[in-house]
């Protein structure tokens, strides 16, 4: 109990660090505000702009939980074909990383075209995105199983169902989850990515339209709420992992971060 | 003897080339990546314009009128090409810029469409789909225009658009949209179909466009730069107006991998935006009080400002002439 | 608990492909196996024992010769369910607990059962291998040697009428070793498996089984079939003994190729 305490001391004395030099580099640097407001700026700006901050923050927070669903949808289907199928393994992976490395962006007019406006062409950002970590990590995940262990499974009689569902899924449950943490936080990347290209709502919109606005301090509220979003997320998916995998954590102790 | 002589001589030529060591360098930030709209720029450029004043000019692409006018207000552009709206904006926010020329004398945002679609009038829009743009303050001028002409919002189906506004338009996704007609419009007439536009200006947004801005820091240190860069960037324009095809031609060497159908269509509608009565009279990038004050008080309306500045600090004609 | 078969292997010959080389695993190999009965195979690295095992589970296949079960090639045989086996990891799985360990086999290949004897079943093992307490344990929380009798446990709960054992004890200190031999004879005579058992150690083969088949590898083949005659139970007084170390010499003697002249004179 000690240790953890000390721990979120800590963590939280390296966030007001970062801003206190911050503070003090504007103010000694006479930095404007339109250029780089100051945090004590940006915090009282977002104090009293908080219901629009707020209002803008569900819009996102769908299409994030959206694209992070079908991503893992998406991904894991993938990663039990790769898993089982070695010609299905060989012969998508090319260009699985050639879809990764393509900037999304470039094909954002497309998305448009293809799936009208809204909220879908953000899903479909932010899914493409995030979903590679996903495929990656669960293939090998389901990959790693001990083959001796297979084997005596399949020498009992086991299904291929049962040798799914009470070996080999629950193995890859840790490598899923770590592809997880790192997926949920590009799919508020994406999400954003999305909500630049063509959205009037959304944290990314706010982001954008204080831009055009010269409101910088507006601009920054919306990128420490997306911030603040993000970090919201992860912890939620750590904290299902902590559930999950209980005897995981026990043995790796504090999960490793990305 | 000889040696003496071929001394003299190479002295002469140093102390004749003195003028090219005491060249100011200067960096000239645009608003957008390069095209034929800024092809008087790299003319004044090319034909020595600049070099005459005794400047060295280096010319920047930019990526939008508030990351230009964020730039020269903080010192890390000498000068900008950049909206003059977006320039009072940047001086009530305590950004001091001040625009010493005023090139496009009417904002070219507009409301675009193919001409097969009939549309005529604004409210021609009503039952169709409008894309507005996210990435620029054109939204926030399309409401004004809105206002100002009784629009009804809720009859047009409106959606926002950032990238790829020509696409959009060519894949019928929206029936119109609000963007700039020389880029957006004149691309997809570029591609094949002729396009109709509004002008903003037209009805009832009077702006200003794209000037030559400044800091008032620079203003103040170093006034007679600001005028000589002042001249030679206008001259650039006055010289283009009369010699539309070598300014064309020059930038089109200068910018070999754009495309020619398309600047051809451009340039020429972007010179027609630098005529008004105003600018016949007194020259290129002339702009008055008045016409400020009205561009202000629309600002205002529209909420983008939230307080006034005196905009006789915004602007300056002093180094026209 | 299924019949326990009579296992014949007939001049099994083993080859296989590792990158472009042909690889000789096992050689004209003839082995008998009286239904159960405790075999041993020790031997040199390379000799074959693994590949022995994966032919009798049904992993590889055998190139020339064969192996019968009750009179029937194993190909026809349905052995699904019938063999258990014990590796030289525990590979637990670190979810489960000791119980949930031990219950796999039985949830898989006894499903005739019900769920409640099967826990009782599981129970019985662990509190036989004197794992009482500790079934709610996760595998972490147990010591090498504690999770490697729940891999006994798990293999043994589902009666199996053949044990496949390789090295079980391999990763134990001795002091833990020594007491797994003696748990595996008592839990062994509570069934009625027969158990094929991989090692190398010779006195641990000598010790356990009533035959020992000494191989010799590169390619692997039969080099000797030794009946121990020593009486059941066995004890820990069996160490100690003159008859076991003059046994144990033997084998070792076999194995290290000495010529049998020379080890009448030693």
């Amino acid at each position: 109990m000690k240790r953890s305490a000390a721990r979120l001391v800590g963590q939280v004395g390296v966030f007001t660090a970062f801003f206190l030099c911050w503070e003090a580099l504007v103010d000694a640097l006479h930095i404007k505000p339109v250029i780089l407001p100051a945090p004590s700026l940006i915090f009282s700006t977002m104090a009293k702009h908080w219901s629009y901050l707020l209002d803008n923050t569900w819009p996102t927070l769908f299409a994030v939980t959206g694209g992070f669903v079908l991503a893992a949808g998406l991904g894991f289907v993938i990663a039990v074909g790769i898993a089982y199928s070695r010609w299905i393994s060989e012969m998508t992976y090319p260009f699985l990383v050639a879809a990764q490395v393509l900037p999304k962006v470039a094909l954002a007019p497309l998305f448009l075209i293809w799936f009208g406006f809204g909220l879908t062409p953000k899903v479909v950002i932010a899914a493409l995105i995030a979903f590679f970590p996903i495929v990656i990590n669960t293939a090998r995940g389901l990959g790693s199983v001990e083959p001796e262990l297979i084997q005596y499974m399949h020498s009992l009689g086991a299904s291929w169902r049962e040798v799914f569902f009470k070996i080999s899924l629950p193995w890859a449950l840790p490598y899923i989850f770590a592809s997880f943490r790192i997926s949920i936080t590009l799919a508020v990347v994406g999400a954003v990515v999305g909500e630049f290209i063509s959205s009037d709502n959304g944290l990314g919109y706010v982001i954008n339209y204080a831009n055009t606005s010269l409101d910088t301090d507006v601009m920054f509220g919306g990128i420490f709420a997306l911030s603040a979003l993000g970090v919201i997320l992860f912890l939620i998916v750590v904290l299902i992992e902590r559930m999950a995998l209980s005897w995981h954590v026990a043995i790796e102790g504090i999960p490793e971060t990305m | 003897m000889i040696i003496r002589r071929l001394f003299s001589v190479a002295l002469a030529l140093v102390i004749l080339s003195g003028p090219a060591w005491a060249l100011d360098k200067v960096t000239l930030r645009l608003d957008w990546v390069f095209g034929s709209e800024h092809a008087p720029i790299f003319l004044a450029r090319d034909k020595g314009f600049f070099r005459d004043e005794g400047i060295d000019v280096e010319i920047l692409a930019g990526e939008g009128s508030t990351v230009t006018v964020k730039l020269v207000g903080n010192g890390n552009a000498d000068f900008g090409y950049a909206a003059a709206d977006q320039a009072m904006m940047a001086y009530a926010k305590g950004l001091p810029v001040v625009a010493s020329a005023v090139i496009l004398q009417k904002n070219p945002v507009a409301v675009i469409f193919p001409q097969a679609s009939g549309i005529k009038t604004l409210q021609d829009l009503y039952g169709k789909t409008l894309g507005v743009p996210t990435l620029s303050v054109a939204e926030k001028q399309w409401r004004y225009v809105e206002k100002v002409n009784h629009i009804d919002d809720s009859k047009i189906h409106q959606v926002s658009l950032g990238t790829g506004i020509a696409t959009m338009i060519e894949a019928k996704k929206v029936d119109a949209a609000v963007a700039f007609f020389f880029n957006d419009g004149l691309k997809v007439v570029s591609d094949g179909t002729p396009m109709g536009w509004i002008l903003l200006s037209d009805v009832g947004l009077p702006i200003y466009s794209t000037s030559l801005i400044v800091s008032e820091d620079t203003i103040n240190k170093n006034p007679d730069l600001v005028h000589r860069f002042t001249r030679a960037f206008v001259k650039g324009w006055i010289y283009s107006l009369s010699h539309q095809d070598e300014a064309l031609q020059t930038f089109l060497k200068d910018n070999p991998t754009v495309d020619p159908k398309y600047s051809a269509l451009k340039f020429p509608e972007v010179l027609k935006l630098t005529q008004t009565p105003d600018t016949e009279k007194n020259g290129i990038g002339y702009s008055t009080q008045d016409k400020w004050d009205a561009m202000q008080k629309a600002l205002l309306e529209m909420g983008i400002m939230d307080k006034g500045v005196d905009v006789a600090n915004v602007f300056t004609d002093k180094f026209l002439k | 608990m299924p019949t326990v078969p009579h296992i014949v292997i007939e001049n099994l010959t083993v080859q296989y492909r590792v990158k472009d080389n042909a690889v000789l695993a096992l050689e004209d190999v003839s082995i008998g196996v009286p239904p159960r009965s405790f075999v041993s195979i020790v031997g040199p690295s390379g000799c074959g024992k693994t590949t022995l095992l994966k032919v009798l589970s049904g992993v590889l296949k055998a190139t020339r010769g064969r192996v019968l079960i009750d009179g029937r090639p194993i190909e026809k045989s349905d052995l699904s369910g019938k063999i258990g086996h014990i590796f030289q990891r525990p590979l637990l799985l670190p979810w489960r607990t000791a119980l949930g360990n031990v219950l796999l086999t039985t949830e898989i290949a006894r499903k005739e059962i019900s769920k409640r004897d099967r826990v009782a079943e599981a129970r019985r093992w662990l509190s036989l291998t004197g794992l009482g307490g500790f079934e709610d344990r996760l595998p972490h929380e147990l010591s090498g040697g504690m999770q490697q009798r729940v891999s006994l446990c798990r293999a043994l709960a589902f009666r199996p009428p053949i044990l496949l054992m390789d090295e079980p004890f391999a990763a134990l200190d001795e002091i833990t070793r020594e007491a797994m031999q003696e748990e595996l004879l008592r839990l062994w005579s509570a069934t009625e498996s027969t158990v094929i058992f991989v090692t190398h150690s010779i006195s641990e083969a000598v010790l356990l089984s009533e035959r020992v088949i000494v191989m010799t590898a590169r390619p692997g083949r039969v080099d000797e079939i030794i009946d121990v005659p020593f009486s059941r139970p066995r004890g820990e007084e069996l160490r100690g003994s003159a008859r076991f170390t003059e046994l144990v010499q033997h084998v070792r003697h076999k194995l290290r190729g000495v010529p049998a002249e020379l080890r009448e004179a030693s």
